[in-house]
């Protein structure tokens, strides 16, 4: 099959969108209440030597995703349980993602209809984009982010009314430690899910300069978000925010240019489905890939209707309401830790080990 | 209803993908292919039936906590 590539520009966009991705609706705003912003700019912060990782593997395997990695540094059979995890792992966040993805939508506005119809509905985009092909995937995410961009501009010119500025006051409540343990868990949803960027490497033109891609993607995600997390803060109030389940439609409900113009939120509900698709899509991707990679088959678009599928089942069963779902995000550092840092650095100790005992073997 | 639309869709799945990957790709592509649909035709299934599966992340869960 031929080798499909995408441009540096649509990596850098296709990260943005998928950091965004639910993070535009429901994250961002944890317990550190004013601080957040706080958090989440040390949260980058913790990022970058992690991200550093990432873009060694990439630039040590050229043209070769973590599956092709993996199995040629530990051998078919840890490289394929190494895969399984990643799979389960993306089916994970594929699950919380379609499922945030359809609350909010039954929530706003289909609270009779079934869930899963909601989802199959949904489900038709990304199937039908990873079945084009990644080039299809990259120029539809420039597409989006443009429009998606032009909607965020337009809530910053209406922006929140600065005689509730005080809201962000005083900027700091807690100590480091609580800033820092918050930033980890910042870190861990959404920063650190980029490691699955690793599962589509393979589509990754050769030769770019990565460390300029991740800079100016993670960037510009953390920009948007901490812009995101202030505007809330502005417009809710810390109270407020803490019992939002969607903190952004609600914050949004309320700017306004005074009686003239209101109700701006359905640019919250476009751009979260413009997001949460991308998100979405890249996740399907990663597990049609895998499979792809454990049964060797010769082209993984022909799995994605049937694995779509199964994606949707889990996004099913695994919560009861969005609330189980919020309060088992609490949980998700200590699942995120083995595929965002520890595989990855096991990855990249192994190979810098075994590519100079290659070499003199050879001598 | 639901169950309807299910089948409707799996028939349509069956009568415009299926037939035409199984013109293009080996056959072992498309057993892999038919052994993955069907899976997700019965849970699918199971979902609008109503039948109750546990959440693999309650074990999970159960795991992270050391119960």
């Amino acid at each position: 099959m031929e080798r499909e590539t995408i441009s540096s520009r649509e990596i850098i966009v296709i990260i943005i969108m998928f950091l965004i991705g639910n993070s535009i609706l429901m994250g961002g705003d944890s317990v550190a209440g004013k601080g957040n912003w706080i958090s989440i700019v040390l949260g980058a912060l913790i990022s970058i030597p992690i991200i550093l990782i990432y873009i060694k593997i990439i630039n040590d395997y050229p043209g070769k995703n973590i599956f092709e990695i993996s199995q040629e540094l530990f051998g078919k059979i840890i490289g394929n349980i190494i895969t399984i995890l990643f799979i389960c792992y993306a089916f994970y966040l594929g699950a919380e993602t379609t499922r945030v993805f359809t609350e909010f939508i039954k929530i706003v506005s289909k609270p009779e209809t079934p869930q899963l119809m909601i989802m199959l509905v949904a489900s038709v985009i990304p199937i039908y984009l990873i079945r084009s092909g990644i080039k299809t995937i990259g120029k539809w995410a420039i597409i989006t982010m443009v429009i998606g961009s032009v909607f965020i501009l337009i809530t910053f010119i209406l922006g929140p009314a600065l005689d509730k500025l005080q809201n962000i006051l005083p900027l700091i409540e807690h100590d480091a430690l609580f800033y820092l343990k918050d930033a980890v868990y910042f870190f861990s949803f959404p920063i650190g899910e980029i490691v699955l960027f690793l599962a589509i490497a393979d589509t990754f033109k050769k030769g770019e300069n990565f460390y300029n891609v991740y800079l100016y993607g993670v960037g510009l995600a953390i920009f948007i978000i901490v812009y995101r997390v202030l505007r809330n803060l502005i417009v809710l109030g810390k109270e407020m925010l803490k019992f939002s389940v969607f903190p952004s439609y609600i914050s949004l409900r309320m700017i306004g240019v005074g009686g003239f113009l209101t109700s701006v939120e359905s640019i919250a509900f476009i751009n979260f489905l413009l997001f949460g698709f991308c998100k979405a899509v890249i996740l399907l991707l990663v597990i049609c890939k895998g499979v792809k990679h454990i049964f060797n088959i010769n082209n993984y678009k022909i799995l994605v209707i049937p694995l779509c599928f199964i994606l949707l089942f889990f996004g099913c069963i695994n919560y009861k309401n969005v609330i189980q779902l919020f309060e088992f995000q609490k949980n998700y550092p200590y699942i995120s830790v083995w595929f965002q840092i520890v595989i990855p650095l096991l990855i990249l100790i192994v190979s810098r080990i075994k590519k100079p005992f290659k070499k003199w073997l050879k001598n | 209803m639901q169950v309807i639309i299910i089948i409707l869709l799996y028939l349509f799945i069956i009568r415009f993908d299926l037939m035409v990957i199984k013109k293009r790709e080996t056959k072992r592509d498309v057993i892999i292919y038919s052994v993955f649909l069907g899976i997700s035709f019965i849970f699918l299934l199971l979902v609008v039936l109503d039948v109750k599966i546990p959440s693999p992340l309650i074990a999970m869960e159960k795991i992270i906590k050391g119960k």
